[in-house]
């Protein structure tokens, strides 16, 4: 399949992907990516329409467990690791924009 | 505790150590000669305990887990993986966290954001990755056996090119609680050992169905059998014995192990599998667009240095361009691009039924062969900075990557040297054959000749700890 990663939908995966690219590495990554979509060319001389996906090496469906209350016992440890808290509240600038 | 055969050797090396107990003696080994190969990110000390090394993607309370990242470099483990709490209750504890690439993204554990590990064989090569410091660390002998998870090769390429064994086992068989999901329907933890028994100890240990991961399985692992290699059947791929990256020395030492396993009576089949052709393309568009999502969740919220930007967008934006480095980024892109709406259909669809033409072709072969073998790498180690091209790189996994794409168990052992560098031979079974593969690799262990006195040799100079 051909594509053309042009910069517009570039800036559209950084953006996808939460990430804002330095000028030389956006570069770089633009060309290894360029070079690996080209590799990644030799399936297109694989017919796959008869074949279903194969999402996991599991046979099985992954059963859901019991919906049940239970205390954590690393509470405590999983606050110290908050960067910003107040209290025992984690605290994260405003995610709404002011406009 | 159990007395399985790592436990016995143990403790018969406690015996001859007077100095003291077993975790200071690989302690002070490891403080000694770390330096020279940098398998280690953080060093811990437990008493009373026996110790093994632990990929430093494997959350373990009381150490840090920091994936090889800059990113996470101060993040303290919450809580611990199923594998350390399974181990615990023999008597083991982690002597230090080891270095990998990072988020275990790459075959050199040059891409660890702290510094690359050296190859135990010659400083000057790469240990192989993504698990290289696990790997560099069992082959220095600084811990007894090592603990490192597989995506793509990342137990099993570092194990051939540091001259020890390193297992895979079937997906499903070892709890991935706690382990730092990379590619989650790929990945699996396993053991780097010396001998096969080691691998099979550790196994019987680590492996347990876990509320905690669904996708793991009730498994029996059992006591290794006698196998009668004239009863066995192997296929070997023409795509891979043919394949154009393979050297002509790893290609040698590979052949010569292959007469000396039809002297012992093992019936040898040449096979052809046509999809192996692209196996690589396939798993460099499911792993990265798994990555791509698993990722996400290093936002910087959580955990992690916290920046100045007062927007949550540039919060999140910063932490992740200024914590990842950039092979991450380069998947992270490649996965993200592969996921979009746009180019689903083309790309990760597809992939995911080549996958399971992979898968069919390949259980075909199972129904007339035991084991299919290969090399494990298609070359000897490369110098630290010789490969700068990532898909040259990628390429270097085409010999493990089809295990992981089907859950199947495989495992590298040590065949022979070129250049004085470990060679690998791969063998990989039927998921859930387990058993027999174990069995199997236990029996023919013995006619490598790097297979001295009930383990495999160690790099010349090295200290033997047994």
């Amino acid at each position: 399949m051909k594509i053309e990663l042009n910069d517009s939908l570039f800036k559209d995966l950084e953006a996808l992907s939460m990430l804002n690219l330095e000028g030389k590495e956006r570069e770089i990554i633009k060309e290894d990516i360029k070079n690996i979509l080209k590799y990644m060319d030799l399936l297109d001389e694989i017919n796959v329409d008869e074949e279903e996906e194969m999402f996991t090496p599991l046979s099985r469906d992954m059963l859901p467990r019991e919906d049940e209350i239970k205390k954590s016992k690393n509470i405590d440890s999983i606050i110290k690791e908050f960067p910003e808290k107040k209290d025992d509240y984690l605290k994260i600038p405003a995610i709404y924009k002011n406009e | 505790m159990s007395e399985n055969f790592l436990n016995k050797k143990i403790r018969e090396m406690e015996r001859v150590n007077k100095k003291g107990d077993i975790f200071s003696f690989f302690f002070n080994r490891t403080k000694k000669y770390d330096e020279k190969v940098k398998a280690f990110l953080e060093i811990l000390n437990y008493k009373e305990a026996i110790p093994y090394g632990l990929k430093d993607n494997i959350l373990c309370i009381g150490a840090k887990t920091t994936c090889g990242s800059q990113l996470l470099k101060n993040y303290n483990s919450t809580y611990d993986a199923t594998v350390v709490e399974n181990l615990r209750k023999y008597g083991f504890e982690p002597l230090g966290k080891t270095n990998m690439d990072e988020f275990a993204m790459g075959s050199s554990t040059e891409n660890s954001s702290f510094f690359p590990t050296r190859n135990p064989w010659n400083t000057e090569r790469i240990p192989g990755g993504s698990s290289g410091g696990s790997a560099a660390a069992v082959a220095s002998g600084l811990v007894p056996f090592a603990l490192g998870s597989d995506t793509g090769g990342s137990i099993r390429l570092p194990a051939a090119m540091c001259g020890i064994v390193g297992y895979k086992p079937s997906y499903g068989l070892v709890s991935r609680y706690g382990l730092v999901a990379f590619g989650s329907s790929l990945d699996q933890i396993g053991p780097f050992t010396r001998c096969i028994e080691d691998t099979h100890s550790v196994i019987k240990m680590i492996a347990s169905k876990d509320e905690k991961d669904s996708t793991s399985e009730n498994f029996e692992i059992k006591d290794l059998a006698t196998t009668d290699l004239k009863k066995i059947r192997i296929a070997i791929p023409r795509e891979m014995v043919d394949y154009e990256g393979l050297d002509e020395g790893v290609k040698e030492s590979f052949y010569l192990f292959v007469e000396e396993l039809e002297k012992n009576g093992v019936k040898i089949n040449y096979v052809n599998i046509p999809s192996l052709k692209y196996v690589i393309a396939t798993y460099y568009l499911i792993a990265p667009g798994e990555a791509s999502s698993n990722l996400s969740r290093f936002d910087g919220v959580r955990y992690g240095k916290r920046n100045d930007k007062s927007n949550y967008e540039d919060m999140v934006n910063l932490f992740r361009d200024s914590g990842f480095g950039i092979e991450v980024k380069r998947r992270i892109l490649l996965g993200t691009f592969t996921l979009s709406s746009a180019y689903y259909d083309a790309y990760y669809r597809k992939a995911l039924k080549v996958r399971r033409i992979i898968k069919k072709e390949i259980d075909k072969i199972f129904e007339n062969n035991d084991f299919i073998i290969n090399p494990t790498s298609p070359v000897i180690a490369p110098y630290l900075n010789q490969i700068t091209d990532p898909l040259t790189y990628y390429l270097m996994d085409y010999y493990t990557i089809s295990a992981n794409l089907i859950g199947a168990p495989a495992i590298s052992l040590p065949i022979k040297r070129v250049e004085n560098m470990p060679v690998g031979l791969h063998i990989m079974s039927k998921r859930f054959m387990d058993n027999e593969l174990l069995s199997f690799a236990n029996r023919i262990q013995n006619l490598s000749p790097s297979f001295k006195n009930g383990f495999f040799e160690l790099p010349d100079g090295g200290e033997k700890y047994v």
